[in-house]
This record gives structure tokens, sequence and C-alpha cells, in this order.
């Protein structure tokens, strides 16, 4: 697979070149720009210095190279590449593996480092419990025998990796493979473990052209050898807490990549399905950092969390066991799949159209009668697949007493100082820092009140309190938890009295129910109603 | 389904501009229109001797891989529902749908909830179908998503003298295009009243044709386009202007339903002016001259009261005088 990788890339470039997109000496610069500046703050390490060969190397022949020395460069270039996106991969042992070994999340929890991490547990949490499968699985299992999958997860705890690959399992969904950031590979164990069982590296750091072009490839191949794969198209892990809105299309598009392949090389299942599945907790591992990092540069910062809680086994024992112990449910949710162009399609994988006629979808990208790419047709259909998604997450999510309590507190804060800034109102807590039992319960009221509507109109689910419980239970439940985990709880009573103790907390969980229109903006009060095609991002 | 050839879904002025520019192009037509014989030709209009007809719209879509809707947005519903089943994934729609329907919806939002097709382009700007039809002469903005759904068009229809503006902002242009014939009756109204108000309130409808834009997904930029300022501009020069005609007996101190009666035919601008203060209202953007527009149609204020309430508000330089 990889020959194949690499020749198409270097096939797709030096059509680029001799057309009118960028030459190819441009194409190595680049890459050779990129990456000599990421190496330049790299840690020493054996690793390091070989990959300074490596482009020291190229920089010194690019110069002075002919067409034929680029294209062999390049080839270099883009096999490294793919090499370390596979790494050690082998199909009989993937095969092997999903097949025979336990399924993943137990064997990663054991993994990541086990004497420590089971001195912490006295037992594994029984997750077949706690774990709540709910939506289109039938559906998705019916696709899964029709054609290629593409899961969509949202994804907002390094958690969601392990979640997702244990419950397609327990789905009955076939293998999967995913792209995983290279800070998960660090444990050598976990590593192995987590290649073998489908993973491939995604280095987020590399910012090149060419590795992204390597990266979507290599998936595309895989997609159309008939590998189901997982992407997360928010890309990192959400840092605000909110519902991913803004999605990269990049391995997203890929699907339609695929599917024109498979139309090109008349393959009996040429059909690829992108199936939206959202992930929902009560709390979240990772959360402190996660809107910490979000609130320095709005997520921006950083895309790579290589110190937060996940990398801490203690924590990790420490979060499963109590939020498990209080019976707290982790839904997860499948929504209707879509083909790559963002139609609905039925349980025998047929495409519908919005009043549900079929569709012949070969058509979307026929060119004189004949299957051919067009990148900017093919983006905008891609752009529609994340607008489907971004939908299907926010119908698909499960709001918890923890979000609910958290946004009627931030409401009234809000409220309470109509003049402060986010920053300032996070760092001083304004006027008031607290507010009366009474008034919250008021808040709360009217919030349960509005996701009760939206729930009625399937816009969103909730969890068992919200459901049926009245203010008092909501606030009972979300503040049990607030106190189980975080360091500093996010609300605390105290007597007749509520206190916003951790606001960056709060606010984390209270963006979990932006994207409704609860109050005409989002709760960060930054950013108004969205508008539609502005949301996606291409990469 | 052929390339060589382009469907037409509606008469009038626009369908005759269309075939006079796709003859140029050495492009056939397949035709469809209410008024149009079941089959043959008619002997009314050359130009319509080149036309193929066919009795039924869907015939022309399953022929024509181009089809073009010229026909008002009020029709359009009605339209494809009738051509939906034949809908195909390569179709490229066209439409120069200047109006929302009763509903609220742009042209492309009825395509799109009805139809399989995704590649549609909104033809705004300044242009009218009898001066295409005529000269061949104009400027006119396609905007699509889709650029290859522009390239078909182009390769089916242009000719050098008619000036052909790309743009990626659909709905920036069919809400620029949908609210100029709304904008058009508050000028009528205010014709007696002279150029000064009649200006401001043409400002003041930029502003909140602008400000649905934005909301509903548009950019900014499209309503100092050609296809927002310049199709307003052109719009109020046209004597003909049905729009514009209304505006004119309502600030006579016709009723409204009297106006109507004698301009005999519907008006988009009127349509319109209710549907996108319906829609402003869901989505909490104020419009507050289409909302005027459809009191005043609603007889719930007289012209001059709608005039003056509207210029009233925001008087100062403040947000609302800004684009959007």
């Amino acid at each position: 697979m990889c020959v194949e990788v690499v020749s198409r890339v270097v096939a797709s470039r030096v059509a680029a070149a001799t057309g009118r997109g960028r030459p190819l000496d441009e194409v190595l610069a680049d890459s050779l720009f990129h990456e000599q500046r990421r190496l330049k703050d790299e840690r020493p390490s054996r690793q390091r210095d070989l990959e300074r060969a490596h482009w020291d190397g190229v920089r010194r022949a690019l110069p002075s190279a002919s067409e034929t020395d680029l294209r062999e460069l390049l080839e270099r270039v883009a096999t490294r590449y793919v090499e370390e996106i596979v790494g050690n991969f082998d199909a009989r042992i993937f095969r092997f593996s999903t097949r025979v070994l336990p399924p993943a999340l137990g064997l990663l929890l054991n993994a990541v480092s086990p004497r420590r991490l089971l001195g912490q547990l006295p037992r594994l949490p029984d997750l077949k419990r706690n774990v709540i499968f709910q939506g289109e699985l039938d559906h998705l299992r019916r696709l899964a025998a029709r054609g290629t999958l593409i899961v969509a997860p949202t994804h907002q705890s390094n958690m969601d990796s392990i979640l997702i690959g244990w419950s397609l399992h327990e789905i009955g969904i076939p293998p999967v493979l995913y792209g995983a950031g290279l800070n998960l590979f660090a444990n050598p164990v976990l590593g192995f473990f987590m290649r073998n069982l489908g993973a491939y590296t995604v280095d987020r750091r590399k910012k090149d052209e060419l590795y992204k072009e390597v990266l979507k490839t290599y998936a595309t191949c895989t997609l159309e050898l008939g590998y189901h794969n997982l992407f997360f198209p928010g890309g990192t892990r959400a840092r605000s807490g909110a519902v991913e809105r803004k999605l990269k299309l990049g391995l997203l598009g890929t699907g339609i990549a695929a599917y024109i392949h498979n139309l090109r090389q008349h393959r009996p299942a040429p059909a690829i399905f992108i199936a939206p599945c959202t992930l929902s907790y009560q709390l979240v591992l990772e959360a402190e950092t996660l809107i910490d990092d979000w609130l320095q540069e709005e997520g921006k910062s950083r895309f790579i969390i290589s110190d937060d809680e996940f990398s801490r086994p203690r924590r990790i024992a420490q979060f499963l066991s109590q939020l498990l112990s209080l019976d707290s449910r982790i839904y997860v949710t499948v929504g209707r799949a879509v083909d790559p162009f963002g139609n609905p399609v039925d349980d025998d994988g047929i495409s519908r159209d919005p009043v549900g006629r079929p569709i012949e979808i070969a058509r979307y990208v026929a060119v004189d009668g004949a299957p051919a790419a067009d990148p900017q047709r093919d983006a905008e259909y891609t752009r529609e697949v994340g607008q489907k998604l971004a939908r299907a997450y926010l119908c698909d999510n499960v709001v918890y007493a923890t979000h609910a309590l958290a946004r009627a507190m931030w409401r009234r804060l809000r409220r309470q100082n109509p003049g402060l800034d986010l920053f300032r109102l996070l760092r001083s807590g304004g006027r008031e820092r607290d507010v009366e039992v009474r008034v919250a319960l008021q808040e709360i009221a009217a919030l349960i009140e509005q996701l009760r509507g939206l729930a009625a109109q399937r816009r969103i689910r909730l969890d068992g309190v919200l459901g049926d419980g009245d203010a008092e239970a909501v606030l009972r439940d979300g503040l049990r938890h607030f106190a189980i985990y975080h360091t500093t709880p996010a609300v605390q009573r105290r007597g007749d009295r509520l206190f916003a103790v951790d606001r960056n907390l709060m606010l984390y969980y209270a963006n979990r129910l932006d994207g409704y229109d609860l109050d005409g903006c989002d709760a960060t009060g930054l950013r108004p109603r969205p508008g539609g095609r502005t949301e996606q991002r291409d990469v | 389904m052929s390339d060589r050839e382009i469907g037409l879904l509606g008469g009038g002025s626009l369908g005759q501009a269309l075939v006079r520019l796709a003859q140029d192009a050495g492009t056939g037509v397949v035709g469809w229109s209410r008024s149009a014989p079941s089959s043959g030709a008619r002997g009314d209009a050359d130009w319509r001797l080149t036309v193929a007809w066919e009795p039924d719209p869907a015939a022309v879509v399953e022929r024509c891989r181009v089809v073009c809707f010229a026909v008002p947005a009020h029709a359009l519903p009605e339209l494809i529902e009738a051509v939906g089943a034949a809908a195909r994934g390569d179709h490229v729609w066209v439409h120069a749908s200047k109006g929302m329907t009763a509903a609220g919806q742009l042209a492309h939002e009825v395509m799109r909830q009805r139809t399989c097709v995704k590649q549609i382009v909104a033809l705004g700007g300044p242009f009218s179908g009898l001066e295409l039809a005529r000269r061949g002469q104009s400027a006119l903005v396609a905007a699509s998503h889709f650029d290859c759904a522009v390239a078909a068009l182009d390769a089916a229809l242009f000719r050098p003298r008619l000036r052909l503006h790309r743009s990626d902002d659909l709905i920036g242009v069919e809400v620029a295009g949908a609210l100029r014939n709304a904008i058009s009756v508050a000028d009528g109204m205010a014709e007696k009243l002279g150029e000064g108000i009649q200006s401001a309130l043409l400002a003041r409808g930029l502003v909140e044709s602008a400000r649905l834009g934005v909301a509903l997904g548009g950019q900014a930029g499209t309503f100092v386009g050609i296809a927002g300022v310049g199709d307003l501009l052109a719009q109020r020069d046209a004597a003909s202007s049905r729009n514009f005609a209304l505006g004119q007996r309502l600030g006579r101190g016709e009723p409204p339903a009297a106006a109507l009666a004698a301009i005999a035919a519907p008006v988009e601008g009127a349509i319109t002016a209710a549907a996108a203060a319906s829609r402003g209202r869901a989505l909490g953007v104020a419009l507050p001259l289409m909302h005027g527009i459809s009191q005043v149609l609603e007889q719930a204020l007289t012209p001059s009261e709608m005039i003056e309430s509207v210029l009233a508000r925001d008087a100062g330089l403040g947000p609302s005088d800004s684009l959007v």
C-alpha cells in the first residue's frame, strides 16, 4: 500500500507542477522549511538526529536538482512520510489482533501502565453497565456490510479513541482504522497495540502540504481497500467544551476520492458511508487543561497537549472509578449515515433525496459521463457532509445536569455583569460571585423548560434527571458530579448560596449548550448565531 | 442527457434573452412554458421558432444537463415539484429569481429541499431580460458554490459582449436580488416625497438586505457590488417595474387590493417584503422596512406612516447605519 500511496502522491504533484500548480522544488522547499523549523524546537533525541540528517540531505540536493532529481527527492520524502504514518502496521496482525485480543478498551487501559493503573483500581469499571449505545445501531451494522464506513465521532477527550474503539466492537462493527495523534504512541506498549488495532500516526506538528497530502492519500487507499475508517472531524479535542461546529474537512474529503477510484476500478461495493457518532460525558477527564488552553489562545496555541490529565494514569483511574461509581452514564449515539455528497442513506445503502427518492450518486462526480475528481466541486460536497455531521452532533448531544447547572449559573453571572468582557468576568467573577440557591433554581427551571422543548423537537437529547427531574434534582446531580473529580469544583453550594468556584471550568461545561440559540449568542457572548458556510474549515 | 442543449423552463423576456444567448453560443434550447404550445413552434415571435418545445417540464429536465428556470419565485415550488423526479446529481440548475416564496424561501432552498440537485447558479445583477434579448450586452453575476456549474453555464450561453462576474456567494446574490424588488415598492411609495427620501429608503433597504443576507450565510461585500447596489440602481430606472408601480399606487392612497388588481400580475416585491419580514423575525434580524411594507399591504400603516417610522429609527450614526 505504501508504494501505491507514494506513487499517487508523486503522480498528482508532478501533474500539478506541469499544469498551473506549484513546481516540485517549491513543494519540497515548503516541506523542508516547516520540518526544519519544527526540528529546531524539538528536544534532542536519536529520532531528531535521524530526521535532521534526512532533511539536511534534502536541503543539500534541492538547489541543483534536475527535474528527475526533484521527482526522486519527492519520492524519498513521501516514502518517509508514509512509512511514519503506517509504522509497522501489518494487515495480518491487524486481523489477528482485532479477532483474538480482548476489546480495545480493557487492553489499552492496561497498556497505559499496567502496574500503576491496576494499583489504583480495585477492579476495572463495568463499562457495559455504564456506557449506553443508542441511535442508529442497526443501520450502521447493515451499512458496514454494504460498503465502507467512515465513522466520524465528536472529540472531547483522549479517552474517545479508546471508548469508540471498544464501542464499535460492542455494537458489532468490524475493526476500523483510525488516525491518532503522535502523543498517543509515546508509550511503547500502548503504541504497539494501537498500531496493530488499526491506529496510524497523525503528526499534527507537521504543517507542510505534502505531509497532509500523503496522509489523505493513505486514508483514501485504505478506504478503497474496504477498511472502515474513523476520523475525528473536529481535528483535535474540543478545547472550549462546545459541540464541534467547525469541522476539518481534509480527511472527510477522502470519502469522495475513494468513491471515485472505486467507480473507476469498477469495484463491486464502491459505496462509502459517513456516520456521525456523538460521545457524551457527564464530566470530561481533561476539562481543566482544555478550557485553560482555549482561553489562552482560543484553542489555537497548542495542537498537542502532552502534559494533560490523560498522561497521568492516576487521574484516569480516579476519573473512571469516581465517575462510574455515581452511576454516571456515557452515551455513544450513532446518527444516520450520509454518502460522500451529504445525502442521507437508507439501511440498504441507497442514497435518498430530501423527499425520499433514490439518487444515482455516481452522477455527482461524472465529467463527460465518466467519474473524475474536481477538487473545488468535491470540496463543496465535503463541506455539505461537514454541515450534516455538525447538525447531527447537536441533535445527538446528550446534556447532563453538569451542563445545565453550569449554563444556568453562567447565564446568571453574565446577566449580573452586563458590561464585563469574558476574560475580566472569568478573572474577577464580577460584582457578585455567588447566587442564592432559590434564584439559581429559577434559572435552572427556565433552562430545563428550554431544553425539554428542544428535546421534543429532537434537537437535543437529555440524560435521565434532565428528562424527568425537577430543578432541585438537576442541581443536586450537577453539584454531586462537580464535587467528585475536578480539583476545584466548577460550582459549589455553601449554605443557601451557590458559588462559581472554578469559573473557567463552569464555562467549559456551559459551552456544551452552545449552538442551540438558547441565549441569542454563545455562552462566551463572543460569537453571535453562526451563518452557514463560514462554519467549516478546509483542513 | 446533452451538453449541447440547455433547458429553459418559463418564457417571458428572460427566457427570450437566454434563447438568444444560447443561439449565439451554438447551443440548442429545449423549452417548456406554460404559454408555449404543447409541441412544434409558435409563430408569434421569431425566438420561439428556434426552441424545441416539450409538453412537460420534466421532459426538459430529463434531456438537458443545464436547466434555466425563468419563472418568478412564487411559481418555483410548484415547478420544482413537477420536475423533481427527473433531477440528477450532475444537473446544473440556473435561476434568475428575484424574490422569495410566500414561505420565505430563497430559490436555491426550494431546489435543495425538494431535489437531489446541488449545483445551483443564481443570476443576479443589473440585467433585464429585454435588454439582454435586444442587445446581448449587459453585466450579470453568476453565483454558485460550484465553479464547474458556472463554467457549464458559461460554455452554454454567453458571448463576448456580456460581462459575466463569478461569485461564490449564492445566498448573498439571491437575497440582494429578492429584496431589491421589495425595496422598489418602498421607492415607489416615496416618489412624491422627493429623491432625498427615496435615496434614504434605498440605503436603508440595502442595509436590511445585507443584514438578512449575512444572517443567512451570505457575504456583506456582495451587497455593495453589482448584485447589490448595481441591481438596485438599475431597478430604479426601470420604468416598467411592477414593484415601483405598486409603490406609486399605494403612495397615491390606493387601497392595496385595488393597487394589486390594477397591476394584474403577481408583484414579487409585495410577496417578498412579507416573506423577508417573517424570515427576519425568525432569525432575530431587524428589517423595519420589509416589515413596514408588509404592514402597508395589510393596511396596518399608511405609506407615509411607514416611511416616517423607518426613517425615524436610528437616525444618528450607529451600528444600524453601517452595512450590516
